[in-house]
C-alpha cells in the first residue's frame, strides 16, 4: 500500500500538471483559508474551526482537532485557486488532520453555491428526521438518574449511560452486579426510553462480554466503545459470547480497520469520528457497512459545525442509526419526541459568528 | 435490535388492512406477527400512500411528472438495443439515463415501468432514497434486470439533480481528480495482421492512447484445454506485447470463456508480459473459483461487469480475489451504485476500471463518477481507435462526439447534469427492434459453451 505521504505527493504532482480550465469549474475558486481555535472544557478538548472563502464571496466551515501554523500554510498552498466543489479531490492533498474539516467546509460551500442543504447535494434526504441520543452525566446512579429526568424533559428518548467506573482490570461479581443495577435503575426510571452503555474504552474484551451478557435480556441499544480496538482476534470474543450490539470507531482512523471489524462480524454499529473522517469519509464507510447490513452513528467531541455535519450525513446515507450531541452540548437542538429536525438552510445549515472566532485565529 | 421492528410505520400500515379483515376485534395490529400477505385476497398495499408525503416539508419543489422508456436499436437485429429512460418534471427539466441490458432489452424496459410509481410524483433530488426504495422494496434483491432498471432511473435522477442545482454531476461528487479528463482504452480486436498492429501502435502513440484491450484468439474453450489452444492463447498475447511495446498497456478479456482450470494455466504463463489485467478468467457466480485463478499468478485480475450493487462485490474484495473492479454503470445501480462500489473498493486499495459496452448515456455518466474516484485506473469503451457508424450516430444525437478520447482521455462533459441534450425525435430514427439474444457459442460437439 502506498504511504499516505507518497500518495499525497503523487496526487499533488498530478493536480499541478495542468491548471483547471478557467470557467469549467464555476466561479467558486478558493480565495482564503483561515483557522480559529475554540477552547472547550475539559482542557485538551479544544478544537479548531476551519473557514474556507471563495472568490464569489461564499464561506464554508468545518471542524478539526489539531491544526498548527504549518498545517495552515500547507493547506493554503494546495487549496488556493482550486474550485471549492472539489471536496473529494482536495481532501487527500491537505494535511491529514485537516481533511475532515476541509471536506465539511467545501461541502458547506457547494451547498451554499447550489442553495441546497448538503444532504440534497449528496442525494438525500433519506429520512425526514434523525433519531437522537445524548450522554447522561454523573458518576453515581442518583446523579445519572437526575440528568436522565432533565434530558427526558427536553425531548430525548435514547441515552448513553456511563458504565460504573471499573476499579481494576478483570472485574468480579460486584462490578457486574453494579452494572446490572445501573441499567435496571435507568429502565425503571424511564420504562419507555432506550439506553446504550457508554464504556469509553474502560473494559477488557472479557469484561465487555460478561457485562453485556448480564444485561442482554434488558435489550440495551448497544455497548459503545467497550475497549480499545487493537488486536482484532481478542475483540472477536465479545460478539462470539454476547448478542448485545457492539459499537466501535471513536478512535479508529484507518478505514481498513472498520472493514476488518465488519468482515469479522465484530461490530454492529460504526461510530466514526466526524473530525477524523468528515462527511465524505463517513459516507464511504457507510457504503461499505451497507453490504454488511450494519449502520453508522457518527460521533464527535467538538462543536456545532460537526454536529450539523453529522445531521447532513444522517440524511444522506440509508444506513444511519442515531445522532449524538457532543458531551459539551455544542450545537444542541432540542429533539422532538426523540428525533432531531434536519437542517433546512443551504450548506451545513449553521450560522457562524465570525467575530467571536476571530480572537483566536491561528496565524 | 430486531430489523423488522425497525420498519416501524411502513410495516405496520402495510399489514393493517388484512389484519383488520381477518380479526376485526384486534384494535392494534401487531405488525411483527404477520408477513403482510393476505392469504385470501393477495397482498394489500392500501395505506402506503400515507407515507408518500413523509418528505413534504423537505421537498425541493421539483416533482417527476412522467417516466418514459425507449428501446433504441441502431440496427434492426441489434442484440443490445439501448434502453433509455427519460424523466420529466413539473418545472420543464428532463433527466436521461440508460438501463441497457444486453440480450434482455424488453425485460429491462418492463422492469423500469414496474418502478414508475417509485419516482413519478416524487422529488427527483432524493436519489439515494429512491434507489433504496427500488432495491429494498423489490424484496427480491439485485439481479441484472433489476440492476439495469435501477441504473437507468438512477442516472436520470442524477442528471436532473445536476441540472436542478446547475452543476455537472462530477462536481456533486467532488471531482475531478484530473481536470484533463478520464483515462480510457479502446478495443484492438480488429487489428489482425502485423501491419494492422504496427499501424495501431503508431496511431496510439500519435493520439496519446495508452492502453488497448484484446480478447482470446479462439471462439470457445473446453473445460480442460489442448496444448494447441493454450499455446495459441499465450502466443496471441505475446505477439501483442511484442508489436505494441512496453509503453502501451494491454488488457486481456477472457470473457469467462475459460474454466478456472484452463484460465489458471494461461494466466500463469503470461505473467512475464505484465498485462494491465486479465478480465473475467472464469464466470462470476463462484467467487472462490476465481480466487483459484487469482492466487496462482501475479497477473492482476479484473472482474465485475456482471455484478449488481456493492453487495455483489463485497466477497471479491473481502477474500482478496480482485485487483481491479469493473462494475458497469448500466447494471450496478447507476451513479449511486458505481460510486458505492468504488468507495468500498478504495478502503481495501482495490482499483476501478469500469466497464461500458452499451450506449452513450451510460458512457458519459460513468465519466463523472470516474473523475471523482481516488482509486480509478482506466475507463473502457467498446470502440476502436477509428470511429465507426455507431460513433457517428452518437455524435448526431448529442451534437458532440461522446466517448472519444483526446490525448488518451475522455473529456469531461462540463454542462449541468450528465452534460448533454437529447431529443426524442433524434432517437425515433432507430426504432426498437425487440430483444435479441447475445452471441450463442457451442463447442465442437454441439454442447453449450461460454461466449
Amino acid at each position: 500500500m502506498i504511504s499516505v505521504v507518497e500518495r499525497r505527493k503523487a496526487l499533488l504532482a498530478m493536480g499541478q500538471r495542468e491548471p483547471i480550465a478557467p470557467g469549467a469549474d464555476g466561479p467558486h475558486a478558493i480565495s482564503d483559508v483561515r483557522a480559529f481555535r475554540v477552547a472547550q472544557s475539559p482542557p485538551g478538548s479544544s478544537y479548531v474551526v476551519l473557514q474556507v472563502r471563495t472568490q464569489s464571496g461564499l464561506a464554508g466551515y468545518g471542524e478539526c482537532k489539531e491544526f498548527s501554523s504549518p498545517d495552515l500554510t500547507a493547506t493554503r498552498e494546495v487549496a488556493m485557486g482550486r474550485p471549492a466543489s472539489a471536496y473529494e479531490t482536495l481532501r487527500p492533498l491537505v494535511p491529514q488532520n485537516a481533511q475532515a474539516a476541509i471536506d465539511m467546509a467545501l461541502l458547506d460551500i457547494l451547498g451554499k453555491a447550489t442553495k441546497a442543504p448538503v444532504y440534497r447535494v449528496l442525494g438525500g434526504p433519506t429520512r425526514n428526521k434523525a433519531r437522537a441520543i445524548v450522554r447522561l452525566s454523573g458518576t453515581s446512579d442518583d446523579e445519572i438518574e437526575k440528568d436522565l429526568q432533565k434530558q427526558l424533559a427536553s425531548g430525548f428518548a435514547a441515552f448513553l449511560v456511563p458504565i460504573p467506573t471499573p476499579a481494576a482490570r478483570n472485574q468480579g461479581s460486584a462490578y457486574i452486579q453494579a452494572g446490572v443495577a445501573r441499567f435496571k435503575a435507568m429502565r425503571a426510571a424511564a420504562p419507555d426510553a432506550d439506553f446504550a452503555f457508554e464504556c469509553s474504552d474502560q473494559l477488557t474484551p472479557s469484561d465487555t462480554a460478561t457485562l453485556a451478557a448480564a444485561v442482554e435480556s434488558m435489550h440495551p441499544l448497544w455497548f459503545d466503545a467497550p475497549c480499545p480496538v487493537s488486536n482484532l482476534s481478542t475483540l472477536r470474543k465479545i460478539t462470539d459470547e454476547t448478542v448485545v450490539p457492539m459499537g466501535f470507531g471513536r478512535d479508529i482512523a484507518n478505514p481498513g480497520t472498520f472493514q476488518d471489524l465488519l468482515r469479522g462480524g465484530m461490530v454492529d454499529l460504526l461510530r466514526p469520528d466526524m473530525l477524523v473522517h468528515g462527511i465524505t469519509g463517513i459516507r464511504r464507510l457507510a457504503a461499505m457497512a451497507e453490504t454488511y447490513y450494519v449502520a453508522v452513528a457518527p460521533w464527535h467531541a467538538a462543536g456545532p459545525i460537526a454536529t450539523a455535519a453529522a445531521l447532513q450525513v444522517a440524511a444522506s446515507i440509508p444506513n444511519f442509526f442515531i445522532a449524538q450531541l457532543p458531551n459539551s452540548g455544542a450545537g444542541s437542538a432540542t429533539p422532538q419526541a426523540g428525533f432531531f429536525e434536519l437542517p433546512k438552510g443551504p450548506g451545513l445549515g449553521v450560522d457562524v459568528d465570525e467575530k467571536a472566532l476571530e480572537r483566536n485565529q491561528i496565524v | 435490535m430486531n430489523r423488522r421492528s425497525f420498519l416501524g410505520g411502513a410495516a405496520a400500515v402495510a399489514a393493517a388492512a388484512p389484519a383488520a379483515r381477518i380479526a376485526a376485534a384486534v384494535s392494534t395490529p401487531r405488525a411483527t406477527d404477520i408477513c403482510g400477505c393476505d392469504p385470501f385476497l393477495g397482498q394489500s398495499t392500501s395505506g402506503q400512500a400515507a407515507r408518500a408525503d413523509a418528505f413534504r416539508d423537505l421537498s425541493s419543489g421539483l416533482k417527476v411528472t412522467d417516466l418514459k422508456v425507449f428501446g433504441v436499436s441502431l440496427t434492426p437485429d441489434s442484440d443490445r438495443p439501448y434502453v433509455f429512460v427519460k424523466l420529466e418534471t413539473n418545472q420543464g427539466l428532463v433527466g436521461w439515463g440508460e438501463g441497457t441490458l444486453e440480450g434482455k432489452a424488453k425485460a429491462a424496459m418492463s422492469c423500469i415501468e414496474d418502478f414508475r410509481d417509485f419516482v413519478v410524483g416524487k422529488d427527483p433530488l432524493q436519489v439515494e432514497h429512491h434507489w433504496q426504495s427500488m432495491y429494498v422494496h423489490s424484496f427480491y434483491r439485485a439481479g441484472p434486470v433489476m440492476g439495469s432498471a435501477i441504473s437507468g432511473i438512477d442516472q436520470a435522477l442524477w442528471d436532473l439533480r445536476g441540472k436542478a442545482l446547475n452543476v455537472p454531476v462530477y462536481q456533486l461528487l467532488g471531482g475531478p481528480y484530473d481536470p484533463r479528463g478520464v483515462r480510457g482504452y479502446y478495443h484492438a480486436e480488429n487489428a489482425r495482421t502485423d501491419e494492422d498492429l504496427a499501424k495501431l501502435k503508431e496511431t496510439a502513440l500519435q493520439e496519446g492512447v495508452s492502453c488497448f484491450k484484446i480478447g482470446l484468439p479462439d471462439q470457445d474453450y473446453e473445460w480442460i484445454e489442448t496444448n494447441a489452444k493454450i499455446t495459441r492463447a499465450v502466443k496471441h498475447m505475446q505477439r501483442m506485447r511484442e508489436k505494441l511495446g512496453d509503453s502501451i498497456d494491454i488488457a486481456v478479456d477472457f470473457h469467462a470463456k475459460t474454466s478456472p482450470s484452463v484460465a489458471a494455466v494461461i494466466v500463469k504463463e503470461v505473467e512475464p508480459l505484465h498485462l494491465l489485467f486479465v478480465e473475467e478468467p472464469c464466470p462470476p457466480e463462484n467467487v472462490q473459483a476465481m480466487g483459484r485463478v487469482a492466487s496462482r499468478s501475479t497477473t492482476p485480475i479484473a472482474t465485475g461487469e456482471r455484478l449488481v450493487a456493492a453487495y455483489g462485490c463485497r466477497e471479491l474484495i473481502e477474500m482478496g480475489i480482485v485487483d481491479i473492479l469493473q462494475t458497469d454503470i448500466n447494471h450496478v445501480g447507476g451513479v449511486t451504485g458505481l460510486w458505492k462500489v468504488a468507495a468500498m473498493a478504495n478502503i481495501s486499495n482495490v482499483s476501478m476500471a469500469p466497464h461500458a459496452c452499451e450506449g452513450p448515456i451510460g458512457g458519459l455518466a460513468t465519466l463523472h463518477v470516474d473523475s471523482a474516484m481516488p482509486n480509478f485506473v482506466i475507463q473502457e469503451i467498446c470502440s476502436f481507435v477509428k470511429p465507426g457508424d455507431k460513433e457517428r450516430i452518437w455524435a448526431e444525437w448529442f451534437g458532440f462526439p461522446p466517448m472519444r478520447m483526446v490525448n488518451g482521455r475522455f473529456p469531461l462533459p462540463t454542462k449541468p447534469g450528465l452534460g448533454f441534450e437529447l431529443t426524442e425525435a433524434s432517437l425515433s430514427k432507430y426504432p426498437f427492434g425487440g430483444s435479441k439474444p447475445m452471441a450463442r457459442v457451442f463447442h465442437q460437439d454441439g454442447s453449450v459453451g461460454e461466449w
